[in-house]
């Protein structure tokens, strides 16, 4: 005491000033000239709030309202004053009531502001509703709009921390909150995110049995508050609960607490209770939003995920909506296809046709198929109307199932049915056409033999023999296209399958002048084969490249391999194929070349079909015929 | 063209040949033709008559296609057996225009000497014969 007693005024003088400090009230001090010479916490808090500045001390408060103008100079001039000055504060339009009292000798003024309690500090229901519409108006995540909802609920009714808790499942589950202070945050944020109120449980779980405002004045007076201690050591004292009812049904409880000892009133209570219909409301309407958005996203995607093309047009033939295998379709964006006419695409089809369907069922309200095809592609389309409702107008659905495969399939079979029975055909008149060939050939040998060396005889028989030649070629060649064989494929070489070819083919591009480039080391591979008939395939195909080719050139074969396959090709420098004749090449009998069966390539082509592998001519790019083989490439199971 | 001798060297006499096949007009042809060789030719148009022939006769080669009535006949064959059973030394051509793979190994393991695709050349037919009446 007596090391106090020494400075008895700077004793008194720093407990005043904690006084004020932690005063709620804002309250503030000015020199003789007007100038702010002290203010309390509350007051650089409020006035920030009131004029949107923040109060330095030596400086005039500025952009004071009028009236506080007044209430100063009223107290400079040396008389004590009080005046009720309305100001928003946080948003909300507040009466306070401002004391000023002179000091004594310094001149000066000090001043204090506190809520009015004369005239009503509630904000209106309908304002309260009207404020938590307008936040809900917003895009922002339902989360984060609960959380500003909260944050203006509590600024409002003066609540230090607010609570959002909602049904899931059988309890309630904290959704959001909103803390004043970090350290509310710190000492209740984590523990909350476990929490789980049945009904009748704690203080939201009794507002939800009770369907009312539970309103404790004091947590401490509480032994059955499971969060008590918690919210008491965090410096809360009163807590509230009001329901979120909406349509009779309790969807979640709204809780606030504030760290004053808050005394029951029930006009906040019937505030609470309006405010907690009205947020049930938008929370519901805000979650069937979501539904319908989600719904919405799910069908798009489901939509899009179609991979037959679907588009909804409208009655004039405009095009609504399309997934996405219907936009690839058109080769367009959505952005620039919705509203446009589908004949836009036309005159070709699918869209004229498309476009006929539409006004066909438009026009008669009834659903229609029809096919569609274009050179490359068929289509099976199914249109049906559907009919306007609300505010929507009539569309017309298009279905197009994709036939183009399917037809592809169908007559590939049809084709192979029809060579299976040609086949047939051709190999029996091939046998039958051996025997009188044999006869005519003996017949032929006994005129030379009986007139040999006699010149006019052997130059009538030569031709014979010439003529003999090419109709058993033929014969030979009907036989090997009409064979139905014996699938019966073995592993086996394919570079040894080339050498082979290459043997036979030898001589004839000597005779020919022709020079053979190879180039196939990249065929020694495996393949599942049948050996002799593939040695056929590279004799014709490098035949036929020997026959094109000018005296002096050259023809290449090369190899070419990536991991499941193989490709050959056999190059020649010759006039190349007629580029008309392209797609024809392969039919049987198709030649240009006089002398030839036009069964070499078709021989080809089912050799290499029976091998599962393609085969495709063109011609190069400087001229010359390409033909290239390609044939799977033997993986044995382990 | 009479490059190949007919008269066997051992016995001077000409060598027998048996001719075989329902087309007449293909034994003509062929009759002549080893005839114009220096052959003596015997020919049948069917099996009963060739294996009659067989039985009284002593052939140095027979030359017989494989089918010799309708669609599938396999005759041939049988004169192939028939021939090994009666005389060892005599070889057998067989000639088909419908030959299959299992056909003409059929043909070897009865004891063909040689199994021919028609159409074949005379000329190659005649070469075929010598090498096997000399081996």
């Amino acid at each position: 005491m007596a090391e106090h007693a020494s400075r008895p005024a700077l004793v008194h003088r720093a407990a005043f000033d904690a006084v004020v400090a932690v005063c709620p009230d804002p309250m503030w001090v000015v020199d003789a000239g007007g100038f702010l010479i002290a203010f309390n916490d509350a007051f650089e808090h409020w006035w920030r709030e009131v004029s949107g500045t923040v109060p330095i001390l030596g400086n005039a408060i500025e952009g004071r309202p009028p009236r506080v103008t007044e209430l100063q100079r009223r107290a400079l001039d040396g008389r004590s004053a009080m005046t009720d000055v309305r100001l928003i504060v946080s948003g909300i339009e507040r009466t306070y009531a401002i004391h000023a009292q002179p000091a004594a000798e310094a001149g000066g003024a000090a001043f204090a502001a506190r809520v009015s309690t004369r005239e009503a500090p509630y904000v209106s229901e309908t304002s309260i509703e009207l404020a938590l519409m307008h936040l809900f108006a917003s895009d922002e995540p339902l989360a984060e709009l609960a959380g500003r909802a909260l944050e203006f609920l509590c600024a409002t009714d003066g609540w230090d921390a607010g609570i959002l808790w909602q049904l899931a499942g059988s309890s309630l589950r904290a959704t959001a909150a909103w803390f004043g202070s970090d350290d509310t945050r710190d000492r209740l944020a984590e523990p909350m995110t476990d929490l789980r109120f049945p009904v009748g449980h704690g203080v939201p779980g009794r507002a939800w049995a009770t369907r009312e405002v539970v309103w404790i004045s004091d947590i401490l007076d509480e032994t059955t508050l499971a969060r008590g201690e918690l919210a008491a050591a965090a410096g809360l004292h009163s807590v509230v609960a009001a329901p979120l009812i909406d349509s009779d049904r309790v969807s979640g409880v709204i809780e606030f607490f504030t760290r004053k000892v808050r005394p029951i009133d029930d006009r906040a209570k019937k505030t609470l209770v309006h405010t907690g219909k009205a947020l049930a409301r938008l929370l519901d309407r805000r979650r069937l939003l979501e539904q319908i958005e989600r719904k919405g996203a799910e069908w798009m995607l489901t939509f899009d995920s179609i991979a037959l093309p679907i588009m909804l047009v409208t009655p004039d033939g405009r095009f609504a909506r399309l997934n996405s295998a219907a936009r690839a379709l058109t080769g367009a964006s959505y952005g620039e296809l919705v509203g446009r006419p589908v004949i836009d695409f036309g005159p070709g089809e699918p869209w004229k046709t498309l476009h006929d369907i539409v006004t066909a069922v438009a026009d008669s309200g009834i659903g229609c198929t029809a096919q569609i095809a274009t050179e490359s592609s068929s289509w099976d389309v199914t249109a049906s109307l559907l009919p306007a409702r609300g505010g929507d107008e009539e569309r017309v659905i298009i279905a197009m199932h994709e036939t183009t495969e399917m037809i592809r399939l169908q007559e590939s079979v049809r084709r192979g049915e029809q060579l299976a029975a040609l086949g047939e055909l051709v190999a029996g008149v091939a046998h039958e056409i051996r025997n009188p060939l044999f006869g005519l050939g003996a017949s032929v040998e006994l005129l030379e033999q009986q007139f040999a060396g006699n010149v006019t005889v052997s130059e009538m028989t030569e031709p014979m023999r010439t003529w003999l030649k090419r109709l058993q070629m033929l014969a030979d060649n009907l036989l090997e296209y009409g064979k139905t064989w014996t699938v019966d494929l073995t592993p086996g070489n394919l570079r040894d399958v080339l050498k082979l070819a290459l043997q036979t083919c030898g001589p004839r591009a000597h005779l020919a002048a022709v020079n053979i480039d190879r180039d196939f080391d990249a065929s020694d591979v495996t393949l599942l084969m049948d050996g002799l008939r593939l040695v056929l395939v590279f004799e014709n195909l490098i035949d036929n490249a020997l026959q094109h080719s000018p005296r002096g050139g050259a023809v290449r074969i090369e190899a070419s391999r990536d991991d499941s396959s193989i490709e050959i090709a056999v190059i020649d420098h010759g006039p190349g194929f007629v580029e008309a004749d392209l797609p024809r090449i392969f039919e049987p009998f198709f030649t240009r070349r006089r002398g030839g069966t036009g069964l070499g390539l078709s021989i080809v082509q089912r050799i290499i079909d029976e091998h599962g592998g393609t085969v495709t001519a063109m011609n190069g790019d400087s001229g010359g015929a390409i033909v290239r083989v390609r044939l799977p490439i033997y993986q044995p199971a382990d | 063209m009479y490059a190949y001798r007919s008269i066997s060297p051992l016995t001077n006499v000409p060598e027998r040949i048996l001719i075989v096949d329902d087309e007449d007009l293909i034994v003509l042809a062929m009759r002549k033709y080893f005839q114009g060789l220096g052959y003596e030719v015997d020919s049948a148009f069917e099996l009963e008559e060739a294996q009659a022939l067989l039985a009284n006769y002593d052939y140095d080669l027979v030359i017989a296609d494989l089918r010799l009535t309708g669609i599938g006949g396999v005759e041939g064959l049988q004169i192939v057996a028939d021939v090994h059973q009666k005389c060892a030394h005599t070889r057998v051509i067989l000639l088909s225009a419908f030959g299959t793979p299992e056909i003409e190994r059929e043909s070897y393991n009865r004891g063909a000497d040689a199994f021919l695709h028609k159409p074949k050349a005379m000329m190659e037919i005649a070469k075929i014969a010598r090498t096997l009446l000399e081996a």
